[in-house]
């Protein structure tokens, strides 16, 4: 019966309508970046006579859908996808984007845009220089936490007494420097404040989540999924289990449900007062410096970039997630169309419009814009944006990311969720990440 | 001669429609399930299947797919669970609306609803009524249990589930049974004062027997197959406790980026199994008609 339906979906799949459209169109996920892509485009529209429509799916998997059903019928329904970065390599090896190698250097001021940007939204594979898109919302995971906690008097006291009962070298209840300082702070707010969680990461099993927060320490710890030109697999390593761990312990200081927690919980339990730090990505932070979003704690709210971690010989690491999307053209319109989407591509990645970008909230990876003294003081998490560039690194970038991801995922979760071994869930995804790329290592080495 | 042939053209007519729908819905569908098992696929990167032959259900068997074989465990323990609980549950109730009641019209027509509703909605409303924090479940039980997504208890909440809505089934076919055995049966029994037990042991299970084993094959095919209210309550998410094979087939197949070949290759398999299943099972049922003749 399960063989029936995969037939009659693959029989199905073949209908698909082409439709040549008059106005420039976005595909993007359903967020305050897109937003205020919108807003800005009403610009270009202005300036152009172009309408520019963006077209916004949810990111519960409406996004998702959508976008792999413009790639599976060669659809020429969006102009331009704002596709997630890890979704580069279907995109590109799918001949569904665009390749902009040419045009880029000769449209876009490559000097001006951070390398690190370049390399994670724009190169594929990595290291090919081969270009499909435009950066352009940049991403990374970063920290907010409760400065009216952190600095009243009765909780750093506290916390000096707390250090001292545990014999650790005094620190003070600030910022952390490192993942061990993290931890003792958040579970100092966990055990000295009922009800209150010390920290709150993502710990979902949905699309990427509980991935996203421990790949950071996974970094940090000198682990690695593998080796991203060579596409051997590395993951099954001391330091891999001992970042499963450390991601598991973190997470006893979390909220009751802070192992099951998506990227919009997280921002829910900080904003109910009911966490002291919480870690989510750079574009979820705007809201919580908003009044109307987060009335308690808007103006009470600081932020920081995930700290270093330093390993058993002393070496120190620190690194951070990667997030955010690039802009590609789908390959599927008319040239017509293609031109007149790299005409806007061209236009939004001007410094001037990246000026604009960021006034509007967008994270730019533009280096003027970034360094630029309005851009440092509009935000308080600006300068920490800026410094995140530095600190990025991304999951495989490669087609096959989903089942990459599934397993990670899948044995991640049932780590922090179910209680299962380190050991075995680093094992498991060696194992299959082995086989999942099995044959994209054999090409790179020539023998497929 | 003629009418002869003319009634043969006319019942060929009248099949053929049925035909032609099974053939495209059910055995077309199936054969390229088949043929796209033995090519790695993915029509987001290229619409030229490549060829690999059993590599992919060699695939399956290998160490790097355990969570297939957990995710086989997972349904057989579903099916052993769910129909045991429906057969046992379905006959006993059928026992007492064997009965003339005041009403038992009535309640046996209560008692069908649940296998009446879509199983998307028998699962979105359960969804509600296990939610941790407002559901009626925790409610009753005065708790905040999760009953849903990678807690065990999502395993028995789909359990519970699938109960609640083929149970009536069960009663049914037993009921049919039940009122199919000779009441000159259970009078003889009765002049040889024959027991309760001993009625229900050696008349009314052995007779009721083949029709009883009749819904169990058809309900452990159906739970063997189980996708709408596993995937409507607790999504199609890897390694959770309702990610049976039709769920992981669909999630890897649909899921992510449509790799097509491995997945292809799961379904044709569990299409065997189901088959194989389904031969078992009505051996015995031949077995025990022949034993009752």
């Amino acid at each position: 019966m399960q063989a029936a339906g995969l037939g009659l979906a693959f029989l199905a799949a073949g209908c698909s309508g082409k439709r040549e459209a008059g106005s420039i169109k976005i595909l993007w996920a359903d967020w305050q970046p897109s937003a205020a892509l919108a807003d800005l485009c009403k610009l270009y529209t202005r300036q152009s006579g172009i309408p520019v429509q963006v077209i916004k799916k949810s990111w519960d998997g409406a996004f998702t859908a959508a976008t792999f059903s413009e790639f599976r019928n060669r659809d020429d329904n969006y102009d331009i996808i704002i596709g997630d970065s890890q979704w580069l390599g279907l995109g590109a090896e799918g001949g569904h984007y665009l390749e902009l190698t040419d045009w880029f250097p000769k449209n876009v001021a490559v000097n001006d845009i951070t390398p690190a940007a370049v390399k994670w939204y724009c190169e594929y594979p990595k290291g090919s220089g081969r270009i499909f898109a435009i950066p352009c919302e940049g991403d990374a995971m970063a920290w907010a936490y409760r400065k009216d906690l952190f600095e009243d008097p009765g909780h750093r006291e506290a916390f000096e007494g707390f250090l001292k009962r545990h014999k650790v070298p005094h620190f003070p209840l600030a910022p952390p420097a490192t993942w061990d300082q993290l931890r003792w702070i958040a579970r100092y707010f966990k055990e000295s404040m009922p009800g209150m969680a010390g920290l709150v990461m993502v710990t979902s099993r949905s699309y990427d989540m509980a991935t996203m927060s421990f790949e950071q320490i996974l970094w940090a710890m000198g682990g690695e999924f593998g080796n991203y030109e060579t596409y051997e697999v590395r993951f099954n390593t001391p330091q891999t289990v001992r970042a499963i761990r450390y991601f598991d312990t973190l997470l006893n200081y979390s909220s009751s449900g802070g192992r099951n927690l998506g990227y919009g919980d997280v921002g829910g339990e900080y904003v109910a007062g009911r966490a002291a730090m919480m870690c989510n990505y750079f574009a979820f932070l705007p809201p919580l410096l908003n009044p109307l979003e987060n009335p308690d704690y808007f103006d009470k709210t600081g932020f920081f970039n995930s700290p270093i971690m330093v390993d058993g010989k002393g070496v120190s690491r620190r690194v951070t997630s990667l997030g955010g999307q690039g802009m590609s053209v789908n390959a599927h319109i008319s040239t017509a169309r293609q031109k007149r989407a790299l005409e806007l591509m061209k236009w939004f990645s001007s410094t001037e419009v990246q000026r604009l970008w960021a006034q509007k909230g967008g994270f730019t990876s533009n280096l003027e814009v970034l360094r630029s003294p309005a851009f440092l003081k509009a935000a308080p998490y600006n300068p920490l944006f800026e410094e995140a560039f530095g600190m990025m690194r991304d999951f495989w970038a490669v087609p096959e990311f989903d089942q990459l991801l599934a397993v990670t995922q899948r044995e991640l979760c049932d780590v922090i969720q179910n209680g299962a071994s380190p050991e075995k869930a680093a094992a498991r995804i060696q194992v299959e990440h082995v086989r999942i790329l099995e044959r994209r290592r054999a090409l790179a080495k020539g023998g497929g | 001669m003629n009418r002869g042939g003319g009634r043969e053209r006319v019942w060929f007519w009248f099949v053929a429609p049925a035909v032609a729908l099974l053939v495209a819905l059910n055995v077309l569908p199936i054969l390229v399930s088949f043929a796209v098992s033995l090519t790695r696929y993915n029509p987001i990167l290229s619409d030229n299947p490549e060829w690999v032959g059993l590599g992919n259900y060699a695939a399956l068997f290998g160490k790097a797919n355990e969570e297939v074989w957990r995710s086989f465990g997972r349904t057989i323990a579903l099916v052993i669970l769910s129909v045991g609980l429906e057969a046992g549950l379905g006959f006993s109730l059928a026992l007492i609306l064997r009965k003339e009641f005041r009403g038992r019209g009535v309640v046996t027509a209560l008692l069908l609803l649940p296998m009446m509703l879509s199983p998307a909605v028998v699962g979105s409303f359960w969804r509600y009524l296990f939610n941790t924090d407002y559901g009626a479940l925790n409610w009753l039980f005065d708790q905040r249990w999760t009953w849903t997504g990678s807690n065990p208890r999502s395993f028995f909440a789909v359990v519970l589930v699938e109960t609640w809505t083929w149970t009536p089934f069960m009663m049914l076919l037993s009921l049919a049974a039940l009122n199919s055995i000779p009441s000159a049966l259970y009078e003889a029994a009765e002049v040889d004062r024959a027991g309760a037990w001993f009625r229900l042991r050696r008349i009314t299970l052995p007779l009721a027997a083949p029709l009883l084993l009749l819904g169990i094959v058809f309900r452990a095919i159906d739970a063997f197959r189980l996708f709408d209210t596993a995937m409507v309550m607790n999504g199609n998410l890897e390694g959770q406790p309702t990610t049976f094979l039709s769920v992981l087939i669909y999630g890897r197949a649909f899921g992510g980026s449509l790799s097509l070949g491995e997945p292809a290759a799961l379904a044709c398999l569990m299409l065997l199994v189901a088959m194989a299943l389904a031969a078992l099972v009505l051996n015995l049922l031949e077995r025990a008609r022949r034993k009752t003749a």
